[in-house]
């Protein structure tokens, strides 16, 4: 298996990584900002 | 012995996809179970309902969620800090006794010891191949710091707003920090967490579940440590 060949076998794992790494920032910065708001 | 079957998105992503799902399904039902059950308070309240829009940005939403968060990235976070260091004999999540400790660099393919197929972080040597030795603990407990940041904040607004509106002081940072309150809230989740990953660890020495890689193979002697099924 050459080098460029496995980058791209593993090319969905990076994009369910970055998924799952978006959603969870995204969350913290959600809670920690409106969650802040106090009405 | 068949290689392993490539290709499919879902198919190679099948674990992580079938959590994440689960989860989407999960918080939906929290939220719209949340917003009912916070709607029938503010009415035995005498208070006004909120709509579902007005739930999901309210701290109160905001602290539930935060709070479950940190408490399992605080889990697994310790889960894999601390088999680094410790063993339980029998366990297949745990090494072999004696080879507690971060281990050799040749043991962990690092430096000279890299192989063609290793990461270039784990070839370079120096500070990258430190930051990336340590890379899954250091987001996951970025993750539990930055959860738990939320749970102070979002927990701070929420109290204050229940203190307000029974006619009490409202709490400031500090006071909230050192609260029963916050560490009510705390507390309760990490009990729960700490019990299922000690028995977790001992459980698997004795039981097991055939096809899983949690558990040793259903044959093997409880004695062995390390090896999965």
């Amino acid at each position: 298996m050459t080098a460029r060949f496995r980058v791209a076998e593993m090319k969905s794992q990076r994009i369910v990584f970055g998924l799952y790494l978006g959603l969870i920032v995204a969350g913290l910065v959600y809670f920690s900002t409106i969650g802040a708001l106090q009405r | 012995m068949r290689g392993p079957r490539r290709g499919s998105f879902l198919r190679d992503n099948g674990l992580s996809l079938f959590f994440g799902a689960i989860f989407l399904a999960a918080v939906a039902g929290q939220a719209l179970t949340g917003w009912a059950a916070y709607n029938n308070e503010q009415i035995a309240d005498g208070l006004a309902t909120i709509s579902l829009l007005g739930y999901l940005t309210s701290a109160s939403f905001c602290v539930d969620v935060a709070e479950n968060w940190q408490s399992e990235y605080l889990q697994f976070l310790l889960y894999v800090w601390a088999t680094v260091w410790l063993v339980q004999r029998g366990s297949p999540e745990s090494k072999e006794q004696g080879s507690e400790g971060t281990e050799s660099e040749e043991d962990q393919k690092i430096g000279s010891h890299a192989d063609a197929s290793s990461p270039a972080w784990a070839k370079a040597g120096g500070p990258r191949t430190r930051l990336f030795s340590n890379s899954l603990i250091i987001v996951m407990g970025a993750i539990f710091i930055g959860s738990w940041l939320a749970q102070l904040v979002a927990g701070l607004a929420a109290y204050n707003e229940e203190q307000l509106v029974q006619l009490q002081d409202p709490l400031d940072w500090g006071q909230y920090l050192w609260s029963a309150e916050f560490w009510n809230r705390t507390l309760q989740n990490w009990q729960s967490e700490f019990l299922a990953v000690g028995s977790m660890a001992i459980f698997a020495v004795f039981l097991r579940q055939r096809g899983s890689p949690e558990s040793k193979p259903v044959g093997e002697e409880h004695e062995k440590t390390g090896v999965t099924g």
